[in-house]
């Protein structure tokens, strides 16, 4: 298990990477930024659950279990990724026609 | 509940505890994928408005954002020490403090988000139906401020869970229940938390870092 050093080294460097995180939204990197954001929030999500959670040190079949959990969620945005590029841009709703609204019943009747 | 005493179903506590981690990381798995859902959803309807996206995003509080961010993250790291302290055979008021330090810091947590949820209010930035922001007309932030608001807002609940959890390791602590060689509740309640902190630091990029 790790020391009381190692609990607090990680966390000064998860406060340095969401530091860079922070500051990276300040430059105009086009496309680059959300790759690179997403990249440091995983770098840091790792550190979290490796250190913090204990996951290095966890018995294999608990890391199975969460990896698992991991590679189903991962499957998931992958297929929603394809469908979502993939598909045919959604046309407009047609406009209402006269059909549509009830026909207004004649006075008298 | 929750002595260390070893139940008749398991052979000794090692294995007791183990069965127990197991239980929690197959929740923290179902966790895993309840939230993918909705990053999936974010990702879809970013690829459809993501111009319109990166524009609502520069309406989200950047500041209170941030700060919420390394809150969140010294949080874990309390209670990653007081679960240390606990296997380190540190005394329960020790601990407590630090379990302390992790409360006060989720209910700051939770602060700062009613404040930016009150600014919100004020400018019509509504879910759904009752948007009303004019400068944003578009579709698009209508339907950012609606994940917006159930995102951050699920996240929040998971948050309000994890300091009741917290309070009641700092009871168990006050007590002495927790030794070197028996602090599984404080270890589960830690894998929570931390579990809360990971979906944070995926949030505040989305919502906060990503804008025009």
């Amino acid at each position: 298990m790790p020391t009381t050093g190692a609990f607090v080294k990680t966390w000064a460097w998860l406060m340095a990477l969401a530091l860079a995180s922070l500051l990276l939204s300040f430059v105009r990197l086009g496309a680059w930024s959300t790759a690179l954001a997403l990249a440091i929030a995983v770098a840091k999500a790792v550190l979290i659950a490796r250190v913090f959670m204990h996951l290095a040190h966890q018995p294999s079949i608990s890391r199975w279990a969460f990896g698992f959990g991991i590679a189903l969620a991962l499957l998931l945005l992958i297929m929603i990724a394809v469908d979502v590029i993939t598909r045919d841009p959604v046309s407009p709703r047609p406009p209402l026609t006269q059909s549509a609204t009830p026909t207004p019943v004649a006075p008298g009747l | 509940m929750f002595t260390g005493a070893v139940q008749e179903q398991f052979q000794d506590l090692e294995q007791q505890t183990h069965a127990a981690e197991l239980g929690m990381w197959a929740f923290m798995a179902s966790e895993v994928l309840f939230f993918s859902g909705l990053f999936g959803l974010f990702a879809a309807y970013h690829l459809e408005y993501g111009d319109t996206f990166r524009q609502a995003a520069t309406h989200t509080d950047l500041m209170l954002g941030s700060a919420n961010t390394f809150i969140l993250l010294t949080s874990s790291l309390l209670v990653v020490l007081a679960s240390h302290a606990a296997r380190a055979g540190w005394s329960g008021r020790t601990i407590s403090r630090l379990l302390g330090g992790t409360i006060g810091l989720g209910v700051v947590f939770l602060g700062l988000k009613l404040l930016e949820y009150a600014h919100h209010f004020r400018e019509g930035l509504l879910p759904g139906q009752f948007y009303t922001n004019a400068e944003l007309p578009e579709r698009g932030a209508r339907v950012f401020f609606t994940l917006y608001y159930a995102m951050t807002g699920i996240h929040a609940v998971h948050v309000s869970v994890g300091i009741v959890l917290m309070m009641w390791m700092m009871v168990l602590a006050r007590r002495g229940r927790f030794t070197p060689a028996y602090q599984t509740p404080l270890e589960l309640s830690g894998i929570y938390w931390h579990f809360v902190d990971i979906i944070w630091v995926f949030l505040w990029p989305l919502f906060y870092l990503l804008r025009a």
